[in-house]
């Protein structure tokens, strides 16, 4: 079996970041998360990274492959040659997202449905871009690639928040004005931009969009 | 964190979300506590398919005998009727949560809509917007909506008990690395399955390490059915990155599939939608054994007869659309995705109908332990029926934690002994990193416990896992504090040791096939002579105590 070279950025929990160089072997299909898992698991499990169902569901295994944000479970190792921490976002410790204070930003907005809702079960029709939007992973790769998005400023919402916005914005059962919310957050810094890029197929510039109108 | 709730739900997924809404919708003080964040889990990973009750064409006893007959006989009817009678409520409240049911093109969840999951004489199922995935973006609103305490990437190491009755819980914060004490009224475990005890030939989630199992026992529990420990027909068997990765129930194969052995020999062919999960693979375990097998060590899936009928090609595209074996795709390329090519396939781990004992209210014989979701046992007896798990989480998640919430306000605060301070956990010193030995008991469990147990095989399984935790005692854990999953092994090691001693202990007692359970000593089902469940609990002086008890179907 050929070896590969992979160069993992580490980020410390004390500030900083520290490079470290690994090979593991390059297994038929091997993707960046097995090459990840075989480090962990042969030669320094003190390696921190989130990964949950190995394949395409969590939404939990964000990294930065190269520059570029993506799930390491669908990223090709061979090809692949530096992996750091997901740009922008708050990290516990190497690669490893701290989601929690993520989140934490959406305090208050109340991301769920309000109102008179329609009958549970009863009569509802779902447009098709709000079912591509529902199977957002919630990967956050799409936030590391925003360009108006930073850690200490909360006042731009970031794409991971206006796609959720646009959920509820396009179901029938919400009552809330998104679209106030998304500009309040900084909506207006979009229509210029789309930089960012979601790996997994949802329509973040529809979502946009969506809110736009 | 001397702070304390009425209610502690320990894990976030699909039951511990429903739990907590229940008991804070009654005014009780919550908290979820989960090793992940809140909205992952099993849940996660589910393809969204939901079984419901009084749809048209159905009737509560038809549900009832699909599923009591499915689980060849060892459910318990008084659970499987409270499933049955909760199903459209939980189905609703997850609508009021947000989540979405896939309607028909009017807008309607008629016969179009739903369809039929295997092993259900009727359609009862529906289908989700946005899977397991957009199904748990509603849950963790629900939390956000109803005030509850949300504590992540916590892990819980013990359950802490006072006079008998259980009275907080220990927990090992990930993120921060620090132990601490948090005092419950009442707690009410949901920490999912066991799969991951088979790794990598499991579909589970990395946190299904089976803690929940091991947690009740210790806590003084009972566990019933142990043994059954389902695999699902169809997994991919590589590349390795994706070995184990489930893509399809029997009803994958649509109704004119085909699977072939090793030696190119037809050993099902057509019909194997309309089978049960456990008789599809009962049948391929046999070839497998004899090592008929293909060159990843499985068998050939041959979907192609499909494409030669319109209801074969409409089971393809219904589903692609449902997203059952997206993973197809990357593994195998477009043409087996497109079922133009067979694939190999492998059964692989994928849920625990064993479990913690308790009552239609998520009651165990221990005060104050309650328990929902796939860690709960009872219900689906020795094999599950496709999409009656999330009906189970929702319906049972909901009762307990209703339950949870009128025992916390009935019963007086028991103080949760002294906080137990720093265990030493951070820092120890081994030469055994716990990774290591939580891998060689995977490949144990699978090898020994996995598709086809004898006795022989069970017996030494039991002296390895014997031997496996002596070694893990001279595990060690790096000092890092921060996100340090050293730690999340080694606390994680010594559950799936637990759990792994009670599957091996249920399997060897139980001398017979049936359902999930499958014996090479004894292939043939003890008939009615065995419609008993296997009772575990721990004895005064720490060995298993095993009975059994006439079941109650
Ligand atoms: C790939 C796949 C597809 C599936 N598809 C379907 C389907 O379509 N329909 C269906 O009905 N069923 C399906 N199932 C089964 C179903 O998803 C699960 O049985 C169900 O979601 C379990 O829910 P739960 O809440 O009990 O556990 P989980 O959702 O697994 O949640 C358990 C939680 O507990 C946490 N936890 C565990 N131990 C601890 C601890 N010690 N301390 C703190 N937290 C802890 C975990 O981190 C996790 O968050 C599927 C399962 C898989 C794996
Ligand atoms: S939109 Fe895409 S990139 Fe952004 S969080 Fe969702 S799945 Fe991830
Ligand atoms: S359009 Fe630009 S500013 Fe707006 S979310 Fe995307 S990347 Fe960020
Ligand atoms: S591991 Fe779950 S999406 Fe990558």
């Amino acid at each position: 079996m050929k070896d590969h070279t992979i160069i993992i950025v580490r980020s410390l929990p004390e500030g900083g970041r520290k490079k470290e160089k690994f090979t593991v072997p390059l297994q038929p299909g091997a993707t960046v998360l097995q090459g990840l898992v075989h480090i962990y698991d042969t030669v320094d499990s003190t390696l921190a990274f989130r990964y949950s169902c190995r394949y395409n569901h969590c939404g939990l295994c964000g990294i930065s492959a190269d520059g570029r944000p993506r799930l390491a479970c669908k990223t090709k190792l061979e090809t692949t040659e530096e992996v750091a921490p997901l740009a922008n976002l708050p990290i516990l410790r190497d690669l490893a997202v701290d989601r929690t204070r993520y989140y934490s930003r959406f305090k208050g907005m109340r991301l769920y449905p309000e109102g008179d809702a329609a009958e549970p079960l009863g009569h509802l029709v779902e447009e098709s871009l709000h079912r591509n939007l529902m199977g957002c992973l919630e990967c956050l790769c799409c936030v590391a690639s925003c360009p108006s998005h930073s850690l200490s400023d909360v006042s731009f919402g970031g794409p991971y928040l206006f796609v959720k916005l646009a959920q509820l914005h396009l179901d029938s059962r919400d009552r809330t004005d998104r679209r106030a919310q998304a500009a309040e957050k900084g909506l207006a810094r979009c229509r210029e931009c789309k930089k960012c890029r979601c790996p997994n197929g949802i329509d973040l510039h529809g979502a946009l969009e969506a809110l736009n109108k | 964190m001397a702070e304390g709730y009425d209610v502690v739900c320990v894990g976030g997924g699909g039951a511990g979300i429903m739990a907590a809404v229940a008991a804070a919708e009654q005014g009780a003080r919550v908290a979820v506590v989960s090793k992940e964040p809140v909205g992952y889990g099993n849940t996660r990973l589910a393809v969204g398919l939901m079984a419901c009750s009084g749809l048209p064409g159905d009737t509560r006893e038809a549900f009832i005998e699909d599923v009591l007959a499915g689980g060849e006989w060892l459910g318990d009817r008084r659970l499987v009727e409270a499933l049955v009678d909760g199903a459209a409520e939980a189905a609703a409240r997850l609508e009021s949560f947000g989540h979405t049911f896939i309607r028909d093109s009017e807008g309607f969840l008629s016969q179009q809509a739903v369809t039929r999951a295997g092993g259900h004489s009727r359609s009862r199922t529906l289908r989700s917007s946005g899977i397991g995935i957009g199904l748990c973006q509603s849950l963790r609103a629900a939390v956000e909506k109803h005030g509850i305490g949300l504590y992540e990437d916590t892990l819980v190491s013990r359950l802490v008990k006072n006079e008998g009755r259980v009275c907080g819980i220990k927990a090992l914060d990930l993120a921060e690395g620090r132990e601490y004490v948090l005092g419950a009224k009442a707690v009410v475990l949901c920490t999912g399955g066991g799969g991951w005890l088979f790794y990598p030939q499991t579909s589970n989630a990395r946190t299904a390490t089976g803690d929940g199992y091991a947690l009740a026992y210790e806590a003084g529990a009972e566990l019933v059915d142990m043994e059954q420990v389902q695999a699902i027909p169809f997994a991919v068997t590589s590349p390795a990155a994706y070995r184990g990765l489930f893509c399809g129930e029997p009803a994958l194969a649509g109704p004119y599939g085909r699977i072939l052995n090793g030696d190119g020999d037809t050993i099902l062919d057509g019909g194997i939608n309309n089978m049960s999960r456990a008789a599809v693979v009962s049948r391929m375990a046999g070839e497998i054994v004899a090592g008929r097998v293909g060159p990843n060590g499985g068998l050939t899936l041959d979907l192609r007869p499909n494409l030669e009928h319109e209801d074969g090609l409409k089971a393809r595209d219904r589903l692609r659309e449902v997203g059952m074996f997206d993973v197809v795709l990357p593994a195998y390329g477009r043409k087996a995705y497109d079922w133009e090519e067979p694939w190999e396939v492998l059964p692989t781990v994928h849920f625990f109908m064993g479990g913690v004992r308790a009552d239609q209210d998520g009651r165990t014989c221990v005060p104050g332990l309650f328990a929902a979701g796939e860690v709960m046992g009872g219900v689906h007896g020795g094999n599950r029926l496709g999409s009656v798990a999330l009906t189970e989480i929702f319906v049972f998640g909901w009762r307990a934690g209703l339950a949870a919430a009128e025992y916390a306000g009935s019963s007086p605060a028991a103080e949760p002994a002294a906080c137990l301070g720093d265990s030493g956990l951070y820092g120890r010193r081994g030469a055994i990193r716990p990774v290591t030995l939580v891998r060689r008991l995977q490949a144990l469990l699978w090898e020994k416990a996995g598709l086809v147990r004898n006795r022989e095989g069970l017996l030494d399984g039991l002296r390895e896992i014997d031997a496996i935790e002596a070694l893990a005692k001279t595990a060690g854990v790096s000092e890092k504090r921060v996100y340090n999953t050293e730690a999340a092994d080694f606390l994680e090691l010594g559950f799936m040791l637990t759990t792994a001693r009670l599957v091996l202990t249920a399997a060897l007692l139980r001398e017979e096939s049936r359902g999930a359970h499958l014996r090479g000593d004894f292939p043939a089902s003890g008939g009615k002579d065995w419609q008993k469940n296997i009772i575990l609990r721990r004895a005064e002086d720490g060995t298993v105590d095993c009975r059994m008890e006439v079941s109650r179907a």
